[in-house]
């Protein structure tokens, strides 16, 4: 199949994000209060396109450093650190603080999560080492979780369970700017060790015959995927899919090759988060749905329709 | 352009599987590696290409110690073809063979017109068409992937090339017409080659290596090295005996 130019998909994708975030921003505003409505909605929608790219991208590099198609943000267990971390503030920490400290517990967990499963990989000897590091590691702090959830009383246990399911309802103007200027940096350095990134996706013999550094190579792209899930996690919970459909919904339309997908990559995961909130949004009544339950059920069906295409190719 | 092993030693554990070996490699003809399975032909070759660091010895390109050499000038001169796993991911023939000029691709920037002209020479040397070459790798067959991957090394236009079993999964025909280019190609760049066919290496080879019990055992003109007497000493087989004739057979006790 000829292959849609990347310049073309990653205009169209900053389009959209444009139009998502204006989108945003319509109905219901008058009357008094109105701008600060309009800020929170604006802020919220700028949440969701930082934290889906964010994710989108992570979800490319680690795909592409285990060269499995499978992989997503949360495949070294980041998600249930950051989840162990959250629940451990909203347990031993009073209400009132709980704006601040849930963030930096669920940072806190997901970094003390990738520094775990470094050192028992011996940084990254090898990508099948590392995976099954990120594996085990996983399922000891999961069942730290479940620890702390038994702890928890009903209120506690509500809120840990309602940041398990993501939200993006916490965006202030200092979160968009400390998550913006970390996506930025970290898109910025992978764009320019793109080519190690391909050649990593080929295979580590491959890679060293083309002058990589295998082992330094992985490890810049581990840590930059983890510290772009670590970061999105403490903002917003855990979403999951956008990290695992987009990179293949872009691979599909615009190829492979990371040195031309990564930005596209990750503006079409902006997109796709902005859109799954604004539908999460339009979904709520009384209660407000949940983006992560709405994110979760759009990326699975448009899986399932990759894998049906799959199918049909093979 | 000469690669050269200087008093090479290399060990798995315990084993020793080169020992004290040197050779050097120049352009001007085909070199084939014979040896048998676990003989260290694939351990010489990544140590050639310092993908193994000897335990003794050293290897020279150009008279110079090849550590001496940054990784990527070594990627540079030096196109390495591996046994290689098909990939997780969906990459294009084209998009495949372009990753193999990886050290010479700029940063930040799209691949240059040498860059592209060098692909579409490479993909032309292995015959895939126009069609082919934007399929995902993942849906050749393995002697077409092989081929991708054969490609993906010629692409890289470095002056000396080291591949392993090159045509392992080719049928006869094309086996033959790899090597028939390969040969041409070796009149200026220093082509290294592992193979199990004796044919073949009968028939392109201007040189050839016998590897067994980690040295060399023999070395020169495919006519004077690939003898039955020494075939034997590659290939121990008890019983087994070498027919010469227009080709090898090795023959079991029921056929000798």
């Amino acid at each position: 199949m000829r292959k849609i130019s990347c310049r073309l998909l990653t205009a169209a994708a900053l389009l959209a994000a444009a139009i998502l975030l204006l989108a945003s921003a319509r109905g219901g505003l008058e009357g008094p209060g109105a701008d600060v409505l309009l800020r929170f909605r604006l802020f919220r929608s700028l949440l969701g396109f930082l934290v889906g790219g964010s994710l989108a991208l992570s979800g490319a590099i680690f795909q592409a450093v285990f060269r499995n198609p499978l992989a997503d943000p949360y495949i070294l267990g980041i998600s249930s650190g950051a989840a162990a971390g959250a629940a451990a503030v909203f347990v031993f920490v009073p209400a009132g603080l709980l704006f601040l400290c849930v963030p930096a517990g669920a940072l806190a967990g997901a970094l003390a999560t990738l520094g775990a499963v470094l050192v028992i990989s011996g940084g990254g000897r090898s990508a099948d080492r590392l995976l099954l590091s990120g594996v085990v590691t996983g399922i000891v702090v999961s069942s730290l979780l479940i620890y702390l959830i038994s702890l928890s009383d009903s209120s506690q246990l509500a809120g840990v369970t309602w940041w398990i399911l993501g939200d993006l309802q916490g965006a202030t103007p200092a979160l968009l700017a400390a998550l913006a200027g970390l996506a930025a940096g970290i898109l910025a350095a992978v764009q320019f060790f793109s080519n190690e990134l391909n050649a990593l996706a080929v295979g580590d013999e491959a890679a060293m015959t083309r002058g990589v550094a295998v082992r330094k190579a992985r490890l810049f792209f581990v840590i930059a995927a983890s510290l772009l899930a670590s970061s999105c996690v403490a903002a917003a919970g855990i979403i999951g899919f956008a990290g695992l459909v987009v990179p293949h919904i872009v691979r599909l339309l615009a190829g492979s090759d990371h040195r031309r997908i990564l930005p596209a990559v990750f503006l079409s995961g902006g997109c796709f988060l902005q859109l799954c909130d604004l539908t999460a949004v339009a979904l709520s009544g009384a209660k407000e749905t949940p983006v992560g339950v709405v994110c979760s059920c759009a990326g699975g069906i448009l899986f399932l329709v990759l894998l049906a295409k799959r199918r049909r190719q093979a | 352009m000469n690669l050269a092993a200087e008093n090479i030693s290399f060990a798995y554990g315990e084993k020793t599987v080169i020992d004290r070996v040197s050779f050097s490699l120049e352009p001007g003809g085909l070199t084939f590696l014979l040896g048998a399975n676990g003989a260290g032909k694939s351990t010489l070759l990544k140590i050639l290409c310092r993908l193994l660091a000897p335990a003794e010895g050293q290897v020279l390109l150009d008279g110079k110690d090849i550590t001496a050499f940054s990784a990527n000038a070594r990627a540079r001169r030096i196109g390495v073809m591996l046994q290689q796993p098909l990939p997780g991911l969906d990459f294009s023939a084209e998009e495949f063979v372009l990753f193999g000029r990886t050290a010479k691709l700029p940063r930040l920037a799209p691949p240059g017109k040498e860059d592209l002209r060098a692909v579409e020479r490479a993909l032309d040397a292995v015959k895939l068409s126009s069609a082919e070459r934007l399929r995902p790798v993942t849906r050749f067959s393995g002697g077409e992937f092989q081929r991708i991957v054969l490609a993906s090394v010629l692409a890289l236009e470095s002056e000396i090339l080291l591949l392993d079993e090159p045509v392992s999964s080719q049928d006869p025909a094309r086996s033959a017409w790899i090597f028939e280019m390969l040969t041409a190609l070796a009149a200026e760049k220093t082509v290294f080659v592992i193979s199990h066919d004796l044919d073949l290496a009968l028939r392109y080879a201007s040189r050839v290596l016998l590897l067994a019990g980690g040295k060399i055992i023999a070395d020169g003109p495919p006519d004077r090295v690939m003898t039955p007497e020494n075939l034997l000493k590659l290939y121990p087989l008890p019983g087994f005996t070498v027919s010469e004739g227009r080709s090898f057979r090795f023959l079991g006790p029921r056929h000798a």
